[in-house]
C-alpha cells in the first residue's frame, strides 16, 4: 500500500505496483489522463511528477509516492493553463480530443523549459501521438501560448 | 448535385409534436435532395428541434463526434436558420426511433461514409427554419403587424418600422398554438452569417482540460472491469484454459470465454433478430473489480488455442493476388471498347500496385460499458450506429430493442474501425453473465491491434493505349482482393464489392475506352471500413498511374490531367487552383536547404467531393522522404464551418500520409506482427508537412470532408519521389525502398 499526493489529494492504493495511470484513473477517480498505449510510446498518459511530465502507464505508484503528482485536473486550476487552454481553443486544436491532455501536460513542461521556442524546438520537443493530425494546430497553439504567457498582465478572468 | 441556392420546398411538411411541458417539437418530413444514385429509393428525411418554454433550443442529433465536429456543424445549421447564437443550442442525443435514419433513403442512422453534413444540410436547417417562421407569426399576431414588417435576429423578432424586439422566449408561448407552416423558405447562401464561418468548436474547451468524457471513462457504482485477450491467430478459438492461478489473484471475479464478435455488421445489425449467429469463441475475459487486476490475471492464465487463419501470411496472399493480375474481372464500369482500341493502340504501358494491410489505431482503445438489469440494457460506447448497438445487445439478451438504451460519450478516434462492433458483443456478453452489476471492458493497445478490421491489401493492374499523337485512348484498372462490406454480408447482391470499388468509379478523366474491372480473392483475415474505405487504394493506383502515364506521353503531369477534364469543370477548377497555389513545376529544383525538391501532383474525387493535392518532397542523406509541404484545395461545395473544415482535411491528409510513409501490418501464420506503437509506425508531430488548405467557394450543396483528402495524398508523395528520383513507387508503404 501506498498513499499518493495527486492534485494536493491523499489517495491511498492498494497495490504499489500499479501503474500510476491507473491509480489516477481507478482509485482518485480522475479520468483526463488517458490510457492508450501502455507502454510508454504514446505520451497520451502524460502527468507532472515534481513538475517534470512523465508517462504516467509505465510508474508504478510507488515510484510516484511521497511526490507532487499533477494531473490535467490539478494544472486547469492554473493561470498558464487558462491562457493554454485559451490557445488551445482559438487555434482549434482538439479534433477528436483524447490525446490533448496529454498534449497539454507536455506543452505545459515544455513552454516552463522553454518560454520562447521556436517552431524546430517545438516540433522537436512535442513527441505525443496524436492520430488526429492535429499536429499543425498544437505548434501554433504553442506559439500563441507562448505570447498569452509573456504577455499576461494576470488579472483578466479565466 | 443540388442547388440550394433560392431552395424553397414546398412539398415539406411538418407536423408538430407537443412534448414535455411546453416545449415544441418540430419534425419536419421532407422530400430527399441531393441524393446519388445508390440513396435514390429515399422518400422522407426527418429531423427534430425542440423549443423549450424558457427559450433554450435543444438539438436532436444521431450523430456521434469522433473529431470530425459535427457536434459544432449540425447546431449551426439549425443556428443559421433560426437566427439564434450558437451558445442558445443545447444538443442532446437523438432515440432511437426512425426518423433519425437519414442515410440511404432513411434505411440507417449512422455516422460515417463522410455523410453527415451531406444528409443533414437541408433537414436541420428546414426544422430551424419552420420554428423561425412560427415564432415570426407569433410575434405577427402579438404586435398585430403583418409578418413582412418583421426580421430575426440572435433569439428576438424585430419590428422594422418601430424597430421594437420581442425575445423569443416571450413568443413561445403563442407559437405553440399556431399550426405549422407548410411552406418553408430556406435562406440564400448569400444571408448566411453562421454558415461559411470560422464558429469556435463547442468541444475545443473541454477537450483542454480533461473534462470531456469518453467512453473509456464512464464510471458507475459498483462497477466491474473487464480486460480480454484473443486468440494470437487470428480467427482461433480457446482449446482449453487452465483458470486456478488467475482466479486466486486479487480482485478478480470471473475468468470467462466469450465470442469474438467479428460478424456484429452481418449477424445482429443486419441479420433477423431471431437468427441467432454462430460465433467463434477465441477471446478469454477477465473480470476484475480494477483494470490493472484484471490486467495481472490475464498474464497469469494458460490457454491453449486451435484453428483459425494459421496458414496465412501477408506476403503468399499478395503474391497470390498478383497471379491474377492477367484474369478478367467482373466489370463495375465501362465505355467504348477497351479491348479493341487497347490491342490496336500505337504505344502502351501497364502497372501493377498493391498496399499492405493498414490498422486503424485511434487513440483510444476499443471499449464499451454495459449494465444488464431487470430485463433492461443500458450501453455507453463509441460506436457509428446506435440502432447497431441496439441491435446486438437486444440479440445477446433477447430482449426488446425497445427495452435497450445506448449513450454516446465523445469517441477518441475511430477512422472508420468503430463502425464494426466486436467489443459491444463481448461486453454485452460478459454482461449477462453479471446482472445488475454494470461491468466495462477496456481492450489494451495490443488486443487493439491485434482483433483490428484492417484496410484490405489490395493489387490493382492498370493497362493504358496512346494513339500515335501519345493521346490516351483505352484505360483499364482491375482491382483485386476482398473487402470489409462482402465479408459483412453487405455486398451479397451486388456484382462488386463497393468498399473495394468506390471511387475507382465516376473518377473524372475523359478516356474514351474505359474498363474497370473487380476481381474476388477471399481474405480469411478480417478486414474493414478504413478512413475513405476504397479511396484509400484507389486514389494511389489511379493518381500515380495516371502520372506515369503523363510521363509516356512526355507531358506535364498538371497539364495531362487537365487535358483530361474538359467535360469535368470542378475537377479542372481544382486542379488548376492547387497548381496555382503551389506555384506548379514539373522539374526537381535546388531548395536552399541544400537539398534538391519536387513537387508530385494528384486529383481524386472521393466520397461526392473533389481534392487536389501537391506535395514538396525531398530526401535525406540516408535516402529517407521528408515532406516540408502540402498544398490542397478542395471542392466540397458548401463549407459549414471553415476552420473545423481545415482542420477535418489537415487530419485526413496526416493520416494518409502517415501510412504512405510507414504503415504496414504484417501476418506470419495468421498472426499479427505489429502489436503496439513500437512496431507499427505512425506519423509523429515533428514529421508533419506545413498544409496549405484552401476551399473552392461554392453555394452547390455541401458533400463530404472527413475523408475525401486521404486518397490523393501517397499518390501525390509517391510522385514527387517520382519526380526527384525516377524512381516510381508502386508498393505501400514507402518505408526505405528509396534507400
Amino acid at each position: 500500500m501506498v498513499i499518493l499526493t495527486i492534485n494536493g489529494e491523499d489517495v491511498e492504493v492498494a497495490d504499489s505496483e500499479m501503474p500510476l495511470l491507473w491509480a489516477i484513473r481507478e482509485t482518485a477517480g480522475l479520468t483526463g489522463t488517458k490510457f492508450t498505449c501502455g507502454k510508454g510510446l504514446c505520451g497520451a498518459c502524460t502527468v507532472h511528477l515534481d513538475g517534470q511530465p512523465v508517462r504516467s502507464c509505465v510508474v508504478p505508484s510507488k515510484i510516484a509516492a511521497g511526490r507532487v503528482i499533477s494531473t490535467i485536473e490539478g494544472v486547469s486550476q492554473t493561470r498558464k493553463h487558462t491562457l493554454i487552454q485559451r490557445a488551445w481553443v482559438a487555434e482549434s486544436v482538439p479534433q477528436c480530443g483524447y490525446c490533448q491532455s496529454g498534449q497539454i501536460m507536455s506543452a505545459l513542461a515544455f513552454l516552463e523549459r522553454n518560454p520562447n521556442p521556436s517552431d524546430e524546438e517545438i516540433s522537436s520537443n512535442m513527441n505525443v501521438l496524436c492520430r488526429c493530425g492535429t499536429y499543425p494546430r498544437i505548434s501554433a497553439a504553442i506559439r500563441r501560448a507562448a505570447h498569452l504567457i509573456a504577455t499576461d498582465t494576470g488579472t483578466t478572468e479565466r | 448535385m443540388t442547388t440550394i441556392e433560392n431552395s424553397s420546398v414546398g412539398r415539406r411538411q411538418f407536423l408538430k409534436h407537443s412534448a414535455g411541458m411546453g416545449a415544441l417539437i418540430l419534425t419536419a418530413t421532407l422530400p430527399q435532395r441531393g441524393m446519388s444514385k445508390i440513396d435514390s429509393s429515399a422518400s422522407t428525411i426527418k429531423s427534430f428541434v425542440i423549443l423549450e418554454m424558457d427559450g433554450q433550443v435543444t438539438v436532436l442529433t444521431p450523430f456521434v463526434e469522433m473529431g470530425q465536429g459535427v457536434h459544432t456543424a449540425i447546431p449551426m445549421l439549425v443556428a443559421e436558420e433560426l437566427d439564434v447564437s450558437l451558445d442558445q443550442i443545447q444538443l442532446q442525443e437523438a432515440p432511437l426511433t426512425k426518423e433519425y435514419r437519414l442515410h440511404f433513403g432513411g434505411a440507417m442512422r449512422y455516422t460515417g461514409s463522410s455523410l453527415t453534413i451531406k444528409d443533414a444540410y437541408i433537414p436541420f436547417r428546414s426544422a430551424g427554419a419552420a420554428a423561425r417562421s412560427m415564432l415570426l407569426e407569433s410575434a405577427s399576431r402579438n404586435l398585430q403587424v403583418p409578418v413582412g414588417e418583421l426580421s430575426t435576429r440572435n433569439g428576438s423578432v424585430i419590428h422594422n418600422p418601430s424597430g421594437a424586439s420581442i425575445s423569443y422566449t416571450e413568443l413561445i408561448p403563442l407559437a405553440l398554438t399556431l399550426p405549422v407552416p407548410s411552406d418553408i423558405k430556406l435562406k440564400s447562401p448569400s444571408e448566411f452569417t453562421l454558415i461559411g464561418s470560422e464558429a469556435t468548436r463547442r468541444d475545443a474547451a473541454e477537450k483542454s482540460d480533461g473534462s470531456a468524457i469518453f467512453g473509456i471513462d464512464i464510471s458507475l457504482p459498483n462497477l466491474l472491469v473487464a480486460c480480454v485477450t484473443h486468440s494470437p491467430v487470428r480467427g482461433g478459438r480457446v482449446k482449453s484454459i487452465a483458470r486456478e492461478a488467475a482466479m486466486k489473484m486479487a480482485g478478480v471475479v470471473s475468468v470467462e470465454i466469450i465470442p469474438d464478435g467479428t460478424f456484429s455488421i452481418r449477424d445482429y445489425a443486419l441479420a433477423p433478430s431471431d437468427l441467432l449467429p454462430k460465433e467463434n469463441f477465441g477471446t478469454v475475459a477477465v473480470v476484475a473489480d480494477s483494470y490493472w487486476h484484471a490486467q495481472q490475471a490475464l498474464a497469469a492464465l494458460e490457454i491453449d488455442y486451435e484453428g483459425g487463419a494459421a496458414d496465412f501470411s501477408d506476403e503468399r496472399y499478395t503474391a497470390l493476388l498478383k497471379s491474377r493480375v492477367n484474369e478478367e474481372g467482373v466489370v463495375a464500369e465501362q465505355s467504348g471498347d477497351f479491348k479493341a482500341t487497347f490491342h490496336s493502340a500505337h504505344s502502351r504501358i501497364e502497372a501493377v500496385y498493391d498496399v499492405p494491410l493498414l490498422a486503424h489505431a485511434a487513440m483510444e482503445p476499443m471499449n464499451c460499458t454495459v449494465l444488464y438489469e431487470k430485463e433492461k440494457c443500458t450501453v455507453w460506447t463509441g460506436h457509428q450506429d446506435a440502432d447497431w448497438i441496439a441491435r446486438i445487445a437486444a440479440k445477446i439478451l433477447a430482449i426488446p430493442l425497445t427495452s435497450v438504451t445506448v449513450n454516446t460519450p465523445y469517441l477518441g478516434g475511430s477512422f472508420g474501425r468503430r463502425s464494426n462492433n466486436d467489443y459491444v458483443i463481448q461486453a454485452v456478453a460478459l454482461a449477462k453473465k453479471f446482472p445488475g452489476r454494470p461491468i466495462k471492458l477496456i481492450w489494451n493497445r495490443e488486443e487493439d491491434f491485434q482483433q483490428d478490421f484492417f484496410r484490405p491489401q489490395v493489387v490493382a493492374k492498370f493497362e493504358a493505349g496512346f494513339d500515335s499523337q501519345r493521346n490516351p485512348i483505352a484505360f483499364r484498372q482491375l482491382v483485386i482482393g476482398d473487402g470489409g462490406q462482402r465479408q459483412q454480408g453487405m455486398a451479397k447482391h451486388l456484382p462488386y464489392d463497393p468498399s473495394l470499388m468506390s471511387s475507382a468509379l465516376n473518377q473524372p478523366y475523359s478516356i474514351s475506352n474505359k474498363s474497370t474491372e473487380y476481381l474476388l480473392e477471399e481474405n480469411p483475415i478480417q478486414v474493414g471500413f478504413w478512413r475513405s474505405v476504397g479511396g484509400a487504394h484507389n486514389g494511389f493506383f489511379i493518381e500515380s498511374f495516371i502520372d506515369e502515364m503523363a510521363h509516356a506521353s512526355d507531358r506535364d503531369p498538371v497539364a495531362f490531367r487537365m487535358d483530361l477534364l474538359a467535360g469535368s469543370p470542378r475537377f479542372a477548377n481544382v486542379l488548376e487552383r492547387v497548381a496555382t497555389l503551389a506555384n506548379w513545376r514539373r522539374d526537381p529544383w535546388q531548395d536552399k536547404d541544400g537539398r534538391r525538391h519536387a513537387l508530385g501532383i494528384a486529383l481524386h474525387g472521393d466520397h461526392y467531393s473533389i481534392v487536389g493535392e501537391i506535395v514538396e518532397v525531398s530526401l535525406s542523406p540516408e535516402g529517407g522522404p521528408t515532406v516540408h509541404n502540402v498544398w490542397v484545395t478542395a471542392d466540397c461545395g458548401t463549407v459549414i464551418n471553415a476552420k473545423i473544415a481545415a482542420a477535418q482535411v489537415e487530419s485526413a491528409v496526416i493520416f494518409g500520409l502517415s501510412a504512405a510513409l510507414t504503415e504496414k501490418m504484417s501476418i506470419v501464420n495468421g498472426r499479427p506482427m505489429s502489436h503496439n506503437f513500437d512496431t507499427y509506425t505512425v506519423l509523429r508531430g515533428h514529421l508533419a508537412p506545413k498544409i496549405h488548405v484552401s476551399f473552392v467557394e461554392s453555394s452547390e450543396a455541401p458533400t463530404g470532408l472527413g475523408e475525401p483528402a486521404t486518397p490523393p495524398i501517397a499518390a501525390a508523395l509517391c510522385n514527387a519521389l517520382f519526380n526527384l528520383t525516377g524512381k516510381r513507387l508502386r508498393s505501400l508503404p514507402v518505408g526505405n525502398q528509396l534507400s
